[in-house]
């Protein structure tokens, strides 16, 4: 296949955002992207009136995890270590990095999260303190903003503390009456819609889904969002699209900071969304393709399908994805990852899903707002080729109290399971949070 | 004059029309992919007369009732018909540790750096260390987890006994996520070299004899037996050619814990017409350890070998005064060597023929062949190439050309006993 065959879609996709421009400009409410980055979700409130803001947040975590913290099972000698079992379902925080990685020293292929090292140990954790810088002149439609994330982390096993420049880009919204942006950077992923709940604050509870690793990471490129409002139908339907150096799989199994292969990646979400007085329902089509950013090769691609659903009802709210990918394998050894250089790419399936259930009572308290308990499932059937198939599945229990708008107190319990493939092992998870804003 | 939207509009345009600009380059990086040669994917190539890494595959797996190559002309004046019950590895005569030996070529893994040892679960219901297969469990089936199309498919086993209840039925445990979830003893035993692949694939054996042979000598050599295992709940088909032939690394702070033990493999060549390095058909040196190592032969108890299962060829390319002992019972081979390939060939003195360990010498190569001629100082005055330590020394390190190929390679013969059943 050669270099050329991905553009056409990306073309395609361009000519999309061009579209609009063409057409009588029209007079929409004004309401931010349901999914654009920076401020989507958790955005402070507005400051007086200098064009500079700041906001953040402080994520304190505390998490013990069952046998050793690992899914890797003591006796299970086969490699790669990470092939046979789901090393990412001992998750301990919103940042999905898990109690252990502990492999016992067998190989590994760099199919990994990251990880606090605590072992099957009870421990305090500053998962993130996160400082958010926003620069919007009141003389033109653009916003400059760069999220800056500290990650203390004990050396030995974890990979020691990070310094993360998490999003950098700017953002034009070239149509004071459409609702296009245009996006340059690093941002958020357009893929699903997990990646809206990727900071603490925003995140009902506090461990990432099985799937989130797939469409939660940030991507350095650029993008477009356009949203149409059809007040008739009291609905809107939204398009958005990126073109960047690699997919939204997290940055421990795909960089985001270059391209390996030379040729962009395309992603894009189509959406649709019912607004009435009782009832939000927003419905998704997401899709990506191009070529693996965990390998040299710009033969070699993959592809990434997906669904998504919301519904929120008065207190009620549910949210489902189903995620559907596959991978080339690489045509030389060597792969790439956020985490280090391993051995070979292979070739990969995937499908998978979650949904969840939350309940949020508010509550007349001086100081208590908001009471929320929310149950998710999660599953997961993957394969690397030759490797034989893991079926695995979670759930996850908790709640959250938000006080005074500025702190939520937050636990959980992932009750994990191997339904298949994968040898069973010790590695549920309690975990609580307490989550600061500023 | 537009307006700055639609401006930025069009530079946004642009910007992707770029981008498919730089998109279209030509990408890719050429390279063939790894690939691993499995004993049936080799057959194949070998009905067909295929190549793989260059090289022909009938050179290493001979169909039944064909000539085998190493008992053919120029080798032998008549040739000789691989057995019509089944296909044959090819045993190819080499010297180690300046003794004769012979292996086979069972696969070939093709750009593929790295071998791994994988596990091999074996159910027994008691575990007694000093026979830790004395109470297997009756007509049970070894258990693995790992396909040949993976790129992280191993021949080389790591035995691990798995201690399961007495009467537990032969199939109740089929795969090893079931033998992991339930939790039982293990005790980690040797290792076992067994490639999976047909029944029907076994060390050549010449028409109308019973077991394998060493070409240029007609020595007994090993064979391998034929077994089955489970996979998945499926059952597989493999050639076990023993235990405790190869090492691995238990470096776990490095990341090469699993890691086979590879050894050189010097495969004897000349440049050819078109400059490139050309294989002479001369009995290979087999290495004690990677190239350039230092590392010794390390033998078991039983005089096996643990080296040499896994080797990584390279081309050395002879001086132009280098020559191989050819009896006077080898006149075409000798021809064709001068003729053909260009090799020094010189004539061996009858005394030295008539020695009672000069099958010993045959197609051994010494860097002054002129030792040949001279039965008083014979063998002392030769500079013989016939072990990795020799062929270090004396040949320049740019005469030794690595291959992007490794081989499993069981040693079938060594130190002038066989190896193996």
């Amino acid at each position: 296949m050669s270099g050329c065959a991905l553009p056409v879609p990306a073309l395609s996709l361009l000519l999309l955002v061009a579209t609009p421009s063409l057409a009588e400009p029209e007079v929409l409410p004004e309401e931010q992207p349901e999914s654009s980055s920076a401020p989507s979700g958790y955005t402070p409130e507005e400051a007086a009136d200098s064009p500079f803001r700041v906001s953040g947040y402080v994520d304190v975590g505390f998490a013990k995890a069952q046998g050793r913290g690992s899914s890797f099972h003591p006796d299970d000698t086969r490699v790669p270590a990470d092939y046979g079992v789901d090393s990412f379902a001992p998750a301990v925080n919103s940042r999905g990095e898990v109690a252990s990685l502990d492999a016992g020293g067998r190989f590994v292929n760099g199919f990994l999260p990251r990880t606090v090292d605590i072992g099957g140990h009870a421990s305090f954790l500053l998962n993130t303190a996160s400082l958010d810088l926003f620069y919007e002149p009141g003389s033109a439609p653009v916003l400059v903003f760069a999220r800056t994330q500290f990650l203390p982390r004990f050396e030995k096993g974890s990979g020691g503390t990070r310094l993360l420049l998490q999003q950098a880009f700017g953002r034009v919204t070239p149509f004071s009456g459409h609702e296009l942006t245009l996006t340059v950077g690093r941002f958020d992923s357009v893929f699903g819609i997990e990646y809206l709940e990727n900071e603490s604050p925003i995140r009902t509870g506090i461990t990432p889904s099985l799937m989130a690793r797939y469409t939660t990471g940030h991507q350095l490129g650029v993008k477009a969002f356009y949203r149409r409002q059809i007040p008739s139908l009291s609905s809107a339907v939204s398009l958005n699209v990126a073109v960047t150096n690699g997919s939204s799989r997290v940055e421990s199994l795909q960089t985001a900071d270059l391209s390996l292969t030379g040729l962009p990646f395309v992603s894009a979400r189509l959406g649709y969304e019912l607004q009435l007085l009782r009832l939000q329902v927003k419905l998704g089509m997401s899709g990506q393709t191009g070529a693996r950013n965990d390998q040299n090769d710009a033969r070699v691609y993959q592809t990434q399908l997906g669904a998504d659903a919301r519904l929120t009802a008065g207190w009620l709210s549910l949210a489902a994805e189903y995620v559907l990918a596959r991978d080339d394998a690489g045509t030389a050894p060597g792969k790439h990852t956020g985490v280090g250089d391993f051995f070979y790419a292979s070739r990969f399936s995937m499908d998978g899903l979650y949904g969840t259930l939350a309940l949020a009572v508010p509550v007349e308290g001086e100081a208590l707002r908001t009471t929320t308990v929310y149950g998710r499932y999660d599953r997961r059937a993957a394969e690397f080729h030759g490797f034989g198939g893991i079926l695995t599945s979670r759930f996850t229990v908790g709640t959250r109290l938000d006080f005074w708008s500025v702190l939520s107190l937050k636990a959980e319990y992932l009750f994990n399971r191997e339904n298949a493939g994968a040898p069973r092992v010790d590695n549920d998870v309690f975990t609580a949070s307490a989550v600061y804003v500023f | 004059m537009a307006s700055a939207p639609f401006f930025l509009l069009r530079m946004a345009i642009v910007a992707g029309l770029l981008l498919l600009a730089v998109a279209c380059e030509p990408s890719g990086q050429g390279s063939e992919p790894p690939h691993i040669w499995t004993i049936s994917q080799v057959r194949e190539v070998s009905i067909v007369e295929g190549t793989i890494a260059g090289v022909p595959a009938t050179e290493w797996v001979t169909v039944r009732g064909q000539p085998i190559p190493q008992w053919a002309p120029p080798y032998s004046e008549a040739p000789l018909l691989q057995s019509g019950q089944q296909d044959g590895l090819n045993v190819l005569p080499a010297f180690s540790e300046g003794r004769p030996a012979a292996f086979v070529v069972a696969e070939i893994w093709e750009h593929v750096p790295e071998v791994w040892v994988q596990p091999w679960y074996v159910l027994v219901t008691a575990y007694e260390p000093s026979n830790p297969g004395q109470y297997r469990l009756k007509d049970s089936l070894p258990v693995i987890d790992i396909e040949e199309q993976s790129l992280f498919y191993s021949p080389f086993w790591e035995v691990i006994y798995v201690v399961v209840p007495e009467g537990t039925a032969p199939d109740r445990y089929t795969s090893a996520t079931a033998l992991l979830s339930g939790r039982f003893p293990m005790h980690h035993g040797g290792g076992l070299l067994a490639p999976l692949g047909p029944a029907d694939v076994l060390p050549a054996v010449v028409e109308n004899r019973t077991s394998p042979i060493r070409p240029l000598t007609g020595e007994e050599v090993g064979s391998a037996r034929t077994g089955e295992t489970w996979l998945r709940g499926q059952r597989f088909p493999y050639l076990s050619f023993g235990s405790n032939n190869f090492t691995w690394s238990n470096e776990a702070q490095t990341g090469r814990m699993g890691l086979i033990d590879e050894a050189a493999l010097y495969i004897f060549a000349r440049a050819g017409a078109d400059g490139q390095p050309t294989p002479l058909g001369l009995p290979a040196v087999l290495g004690t350890g990677p190239h350039g190592s230092g590392r010794g032969a390390r033998v078991s108890a039983t005089g096996v070998p643990q080296f040499g299962a896994l080797t990584r060829p390279h081309l050395a390319l002879l001086p132009t005064s280098a020559g191989p002992f050819v009896p006077s019972t080898m006149e075409l081979l000798k021809s064709t060597l001068r003729g053909e390939r260009g090799v020094n060939v010189v004539d061996v003195h009858p005394d030295i023929e008539a020695r009672a360990d000069a099958k010993d010498y045959v197609l051994r190569v010494a860097l002054n062949p002129d030792c040949f001629k001279d039965p008083a100082k014979f063998p002392a005055s030769c500079r013989w190439l016939d072990s990795q330590a020799s062929v270090e020394t004396n040949l320049a390190p740019s005469s030794l050309v690595r291959q992007d190929v490794l081989f499993t390679s069981p040693v079938l013969f060594y130190d002038g006993k066989k190896v193996g059943r």
